[in-house]
């Protein structure tokens, strides 16, 4: 049975309803992700919905994006404490959750965006880095990386009652191939 | 042994129903997709597994029935993953639950998604497998939360469609669970009741009913959860799920991150006393406690489905 035009036409409208709709939740619009959009402007296409639902919709999913990042970057969330969502929700206004992947990017990019706003405390650049190529680690399937850190890191976020890491130089090596070249290492410090 | 026989006569039910032309299902292919669902293991009450208590599973061991895996956390898996995937399949039954295979979007399946979906599938050879009646992407963004659709025919003709992909490639019986309405339209066509029920006559689809969000939804937009049980078809709702959720400035939210509340316990036992289940699967996903502290509510959940077997 082939659609007719009116079942083409009905689908079509859905397609651009469902894509404003993605767009009004994710902040994103066609000029940021890049893609030409029918849906961009249209505001036709979400009337009758109330706005205050998608007001909470949106709301729901940055609060999410704020619990996955945190997660994803324990160290880097102990650091800022209370000051975790607001840092994330100013990186959120011009970082846009999209794409496969997108939970560990936000994580990737959080940290980059971090690293380029926050210096103190002195274990906060070393936290990053170490929490950036980690996420790096668990997202590519080709990945090698040697850095050198100030303070051990890695031991301080496994251990909760511990105020502050120890200040000792590390070298990190994180290395990981295919799982068809068997070699997978995440290095402990060396 | 049974219960893999079983499962295997499912999966041929399911592939003769995908090699038919497009269009609705006759009605012979609704009584052997209703029959296919019926005869799928009864496996009780299980979890939605975690990674944080992976540790601690084995000494509940006798508590959990079977777990819940979400699919995703396991496309392309690092060693670990996989490790941690074979000891899962090593010791309980697993059901794949997807969270992006976005069935309601007008744009189709996500090619990549499928495949790695599949290849989860492929692997764990479960007895079913599920996503959600949603669309999480759109025009190239990964929305990345669940997003409801109208209930439209529109949407009907999307699903259907979609469905058809998917179950060109999946070969086990899929289930279909129901969101929180976190958006209306003003396209809707059909009540809770009817949309769930056409997507079910259309597609050899089963239902997994969230006991949480069908009461989250009754309260925030007022209607009773029992009437659109009631008009279900009763026979495709093979597993349900239930957890706490959270009243926040003036509506229900399926918060997944507390215990479940006693209005929620009392439509489980309601909902489980109109309907005969495969599996319940509790899904806590936020602020998840040791898993001792969950297990009294496993414990009820069984006695409760223990009774409505009896």
């Amino acid at each position: 049975m082939t659609p007719s035009r009116d079942q083409d036409s009905c689908r079509d409208r859905l397609a651009l309803q469902q894509r404003a709709l993605a767009e009004s939740l994710t902040g994103l619009t066609g000029n940021k992700t890049g893609v030409a959009s029918n849906a961009n402007g249209d505001a036709s296409l979400l009337s009758g919905i109330d706005p205050a639902e998608i007001a909470r919709s949106a709301e729901t999913l940055i609060r999410k994006r704020i619990a996955q990042t945190r997660s994803a970057l324990p160290g880097t969330a102990r650091i800022l404490g209370s000051d975790f969502p607001g840092a994330f929700r100013e990186f959120a206004e011009e970082h846009f959750f999209h794409g496969t992947d997108a939970i560990w990017r936000d994580a990737i990019e959080f940290t980059r965006w971090l690293r380029s706003r926050r210096a103190e405390p002195a274990w906060l650049s070393d936290t990053l880095r170490w929490e950036y190529e980690r996420c790096m680690w668990e997202t590519h399937r080709y990945y090698l990386s040697c850095f050198r850190m100030k303070f051990a890191v890695p031991a301080w976020i496994s251990r909760i009652d511990q105020p502050s890491p120890e200040r000792r130089v590390q070298w990190i090596l994180v290395w990981r191939c295919d799982r068809k070249g068997r070699i997978d290492i995440f290095s402990p410090p060396f | 042994m049974v219960a893999a026989a079983v499962a295997d006569v499912v999966v041929a039910v399911a592939v003769a129903a995908n090699s038919t032309s497009p269009g609705s299902m006759s009605d012979h292919q609704g009584h052997q997709a209703a029959e296919a669902y019926v005869s799928l293991p009864s496996y009780g009450v299980g979890l939605g597994f975690r990674p944080v208590h992976r540790e601690e599973l084995f000494s509940h061991r006798k508590s959990i029935d079977f777990l819940e895996i979400i699919a995703d956390h396991y496309f392309d898996p690092s060693p670990p993953k996989q490790a941690e995937l074979e000891l899962l399949q090593a010791n309980f039954p697993l059901i794949p639950h997807g969270l992006a295979l976005s069935i309601g979007s007008a744009e189709g399946i996500d090619a990549r998604y499928l495949s790695k979906f599949r290849s989860i599938v492929e692997q764990v050879r479960p007895a079913w497998c599920s996503d959600h009646i949603a669309f999480t992407r759109a025009g190239g963004i990964d929305i990345g939360h669940l997003t409801p659709v109208p209930k439209s025919r529109a949407s009907l003709d999307v699903i259907r469609d979609n469905l058809r992909r998917v179950q060109d490639v999946i070969h086990v019986p899929i289930i279909l669970e129901n969101i929180t309405e976190s958006i209306r339209y003003p396209e809707d066509e059909f009540s809770d009741a009817e949309f769930l029920g056409r997507i079910c006559d259309d597609n050899q689809v089963g239902l997994l009913l969230d006991v949480t969000n069908l009461y989250i939804n009754s309260v925030n937009h007022r209607f009773d959860p029992l009437e659109v049980v009631q008009r279900l078809p009763r026979d495709r709702i093979v597993q349900l799920h239930f957890v706490g959720g959270r009243f926040e400035e003036g509506l229900w939210v399926d918060s997944h991150d507390c215990a479940t509340q006693d209005e929620i316990w009392q439509l489980l036992e309601a909902v489980l006393a109109m309907i005969s289940v495969k599996g319940i699967i509790l899904e806590r996903d936020e602020r998840i406690p040791p898993l001792a502290e969950l297990i009294p509510e496993l414990d009820r959940a069984r006695s409760i489905f223990l009774a409505s077997k009896s």
